[in-house]
C-alpha cells in the first residue's frame, strides 16, 4: 500500500522503518511501569498500532482492562443465554463477515460466525438486562473477534457497551440520535461553508448513525482499515468518531458542495460516501485528532450553548488516564429542566430552531424523548416543506 | 423561462419500506434498482435513501425510496419518514411467521401517523424457500384485507414478482386514478414476465399473484 505524503509518496521501505519505530516505541511505553497511559493513547491514534499482535496487547490497556481472564464456565453460561434481542443478532450475524472471509469456505464462515454469535450474547447477557443490543455493535464486535481473537474480544466488548458505546446499548435510540447532534457544530468550527452548505439543505445528522455507532466498522470493506480507526478510537474520547465523521465530510467537501439543495439527496450523497474513499486510515485517524483538539468535547458544549440530556458520552472523563463514561445522564440543574430544555433545542437543532418551552415538571427522563421525538419531528415537517412533496 | 413550458416537473412521490430485521427490504429495492439479487448483503443501519425514475405510459414519476432498519430500537428513527411519505411498503418473510404478526405493528404505526391519506402495501417476500414456508398466501390475503391494504408476494432472490409490485404501487398513486387496471398492464418500464403479469395493479385489498 503507498500512502500519499506531501512530498514524495511513502516507499515501502519507508514505512517498514516506520512502523518498526511505532513498534519499538510502544514496546518502550508498555515495558515502562507504571505504563504511561496518555503516551501510549497518542501513539495508538496518531502513529496506529501497525499490526494486530501489538493490538492484543495494547487495546485492553486502552481500555483500562487488566490481565484476568473471563472464567470460561462464566462465558459458557453468558453465551448459552437468550435476551429480547437474541433473534436480531441470529440474523445479523448469518449475514455478516463477508468482507473479512472473502476467500473462506463456508464452513469456515460459519464457525466464526458462531464465535460472533457466542461473544455477542456473552456480552449482552453478562449485563443481565441492562445492555441492550442494536444492529451495528455485531459490525464492532467483528473487527474485536478477527483482531484479538474471542476471549479477549469479550473483555473488550463487556468494557464498551458500558462506556464508549453506553449511549448505543441504551434501551431505545434517542441518546446516539441526540450526540449526532453534535457533527454539524464540530464541522462548523473547521469548514463554516461546508457547514452551511449542509445545514441550509436541512438534512438530519441520520446520514451519520452507521458511522458513529459501528465505528466506521459498517462501511469499511478491509478489516486493517477498521483496526486503525480503532486504534484511534479506543484511545479516544468516546465522541472521537463525530470528529472523524467531521474529518470525512472535509475530505469529500468539493462533491459535498455540488450536491444540489434537497435533504433527501444530500442524505443519499453523505450516507454513502466512502469513508476512506479520499484519506487513508491514518490521514483519516490524524485529522479526527487534530479536529478535536482544535474544539475539544466540553469547549464545544460549552461555547454553543448545548447540554445533552439523555447521552452522556459527551460528558466522559478521565480517570488514571482511562476514559470512563457516566452511566446516567445528570440530572438538570437550576430551576428545574427549563434550561437544559432550551439547549436541547440547540443540541438537536443547531440551526436553532424555536421550540416551545414545557413546564418544569414534565421533564422526566420519557418526556425528554418524547419532546426530542417532537422535535425531530417538527425538524422533518421543516425539512420537507423544503422537499416540495 | 424560455420555450420549454410544456415540461411539467417530474412528480415525486416518497416510498418508506418497514418491517422486521431480515424480510429482505433492502433485497426488494436492490432488485427494484438494479436488478440484481447480492448474496452478501448486510444489516441495514439506520435509513438509506435511493431514487428511480419509473417511465409510465402516460407520465414520468421519481420514486424515492427510503430503506429502514428493522430492529425495534430504530423506530424512533422512522416515524417523520412515515409522515411524509405517499407508500408504505410492509414487508414481512413467509418464512417467519413472526415477522408476518409483527406486520400489524407496523400497519398501525402507518394509520396512526397518516390516518388513511396513505397507500400500505403488505408483502410477503422470500417465496423462493418453498420448503420453509411458514406463512401461506391465504393467510397474506386476509390480513391485507383485515387492514384494507394492497397485498403481493414476491422473492428478491428470484426476482419474482418485483416489477410487478412497483407497477402496483405505481397505478395507486395519487393522481393516477385515471389509469385503469388495464392500462397499467402496458406500463413501459418493465418487461412482464409470465408471473407477474397475473398481478392486478387496483383497488386496495385486492389479492394479487400466485406464488408459482
Amino acid at each position: 500500500m503507498t500512502r500519499k505524503r506531501k512530498g514524495r509518496p511513502l516507499t515501502i521501505d519507508d514505512e517498514r522503518d516506520r512502523d518498526q519505530a511505532t513498534i519499538a516505541l510502544v514496546n518502550s511505553i508498555l515495558d515502562k511501569k507504571p505504563v504511561d497511559i496518555a503516551q501510549l493513547r497518542k501513539v495508538s491514534a496518531v502513529k496506529g498500532l501497525v499490526n494486530n499482535e501489538l493490538r492484543r496487547r495494547v487495546w485492553p490497556v486502552l481500555l483500562g482492562i487488566d490481565g484476568t481472564e473471563i472464567p470460561h464456565s462464566d462465558y459458557l453460561q453468558w453465551a448459552g443465554g437468550t435476551h429480547r434481542d437474541s433473534s436480531v443478532i441470529e440474523v445479523d450475524v448469518q449475514r455478516s463477515l463477508w468482507s473479512y472471509t472473502a476467500d473462506w469456505t463456508e464452513e469456515r464462515r460459519d464457525a466464526k460466525r458462531k464465535e460472533l454469535k457466542d461473544l455477542l450474547t456473552a456480552a449482552v447477557c453478562s449485563y443481565s438486562g441492562d445492555v441492550y443490543y442494536y444492529q451495528g455493535l455485531h459490525d464492532i464486535a467483528s473487527v474485536l473477534l478477527f483482531v484479538v481473537g474471542e476471549q479477549s474480544a469479550l473483555r473488550l466488548l463487556r468494557r464498551l457497551v458500558i462506556c464508549h458505546l453506553r449511549d448505543c446499548t441504551r434501551p431505545s435510540l434517542d441518546a446516539v440520535l441526540e450526540l449526532l447532534g453534535l457533527l454539524l457544530p464540530v464541522l462548523r468550527e473547521v469548514d463554516r461553508p461546508l457547514h452551511d452548505h449542509i445545514q441550509a439543505t436541512g438534512v438530519p445528522p441520520f446520514f451519520s448513525l452507521s458511522w458513529y455507532i459501528t465505528w466506521f466498522a459498517h462501511n469499511l470493506v478491509r478489516l486493517g482499515d477498521a483496526a486503525r480507526l480503532f486504534d484511534l478510537f479506543l484511545g479516544s474520547h468516546p465522541i472521537m468518531p463525530i470528529y472523524a465523521a467531521a474529518a470525512v465530510l472535509v475530505a469529500f467537501r468539493e462533491r459535498i458542495l455540488e450536491c444540489e439543495d434537497d435533504p433527501a439527496q444530500m442524505h443519499h450523497l453523505l450516507s454513502n460516501l466512502p469513508p476512506l474513499g479520499a484519506l487513508s486510515g491514518d490521514e483519516l485517524a490524524r485529522r479526527a485528532a487534530a479536529i478535536s483538539q482544535q474544539c475539544p468535547p466540553k469547549q464545544l458544549l460549552r461555547n454553543r450553548h448545548m447540554r445533552p440530556v439523555m447521552a452522556t458520552a459527551a460528558e466522559a472523563y478521565q480517570k488514571n488516564g482511562i476514559f470512563h463514561v457516566p452511566d446516567q445522564p445528570r440530572a438538570p440543574k437550576g430551576i428545574g429542566g427549563q434550561a437544559a430544555l432550551g439547549n436541547l433545542a440547540n443540541f438537536v437543532m443547531p440551526g436553532g430552531r424555536k421550540v416551545q418551552k414545557r413546564p418544569v415538571a414534565l421533564l422526566s427522563a420519557a418526556s425528554a424523548a418524547t419532546l426530542l421525538a417532537a422535535m425531530l419531528g417538527m425538524y422533518f415537517a421543516n425539512v420537507h416543506s423544503n422537499m416540495g412533496i | 423561462m424560455a420555450s420549454g413550458g410544456s415540461v411539467s416537473p417530474l412528480a415525486k412521490y416518497k416510498l418508506v419500506f418497514l418491517g422486521d430485521q431480515s424480510v429482505g427490504k433492502t433485497s426488494i429495492i436492490t432488485r427494484f434498482m438494479y436488478d440484481k439479487f447480492d448474496n452478501t448483503y448486510q444489516a441495514t443501519i439506520g435509513i438509506d435513501f435511493l431514487s428511480k425514475t419509473m417511465y409510465l405510459e402516460d407520465r414520468t414519476v421519481r420514486l424515492q425510496l427510503w430503506d429502514t432498519a428493522g430492529q425495534e430500537r430504530f423506530r424512533s428513527l422512522i416515524p417523520s419518514y412515515i409522515r411524509d411519505s405517499s407508500v408504505a411498503v410492509v414487508v414481512y418473510d413467509v418464512s417467519n411467521r413472526q415477522s408476518f404478526l409483527n406486520t400489524a405493528r407496523w400497519i398501525e404505526e402507518v394509520r396512526t401517523e397518516r390516518g388513511s391519506d396513505v397507500i400500505v402495501v403488505l408483502v410477503g417476500n422470500k417465496t423462493d424457500l418453498v420448503d420453509k414456508r411458514q406463512v401461506s398466501i391465504e393467510e397474506g390475503d386476509a390480513k391485507a384485507r383485515e387492514f384494507n391494504v394492497m397485498f403481493i408476494e414476491t422473492s428478491a432472490k428470484a426476482g419474482f414478482n418485483i416489477k410487478a409490485l412497483f407497477r402496483k404501487i405505481a397505478a395507486a398513486l395519487p393522481g393516477m386514478e385515471s389509469l385503469s387496471a388495464a392500462r397499467t398492464e402496458d406500463l413501459v418500464d418493465v418487461n412482464l414476465s409470465a408471473a407477474a403479469s397475473q398481478s392486478r395493479a387496483g383497488t386496495a385489498s385486492s389479492a394479487s399473484t400466485c406464488a408459482c
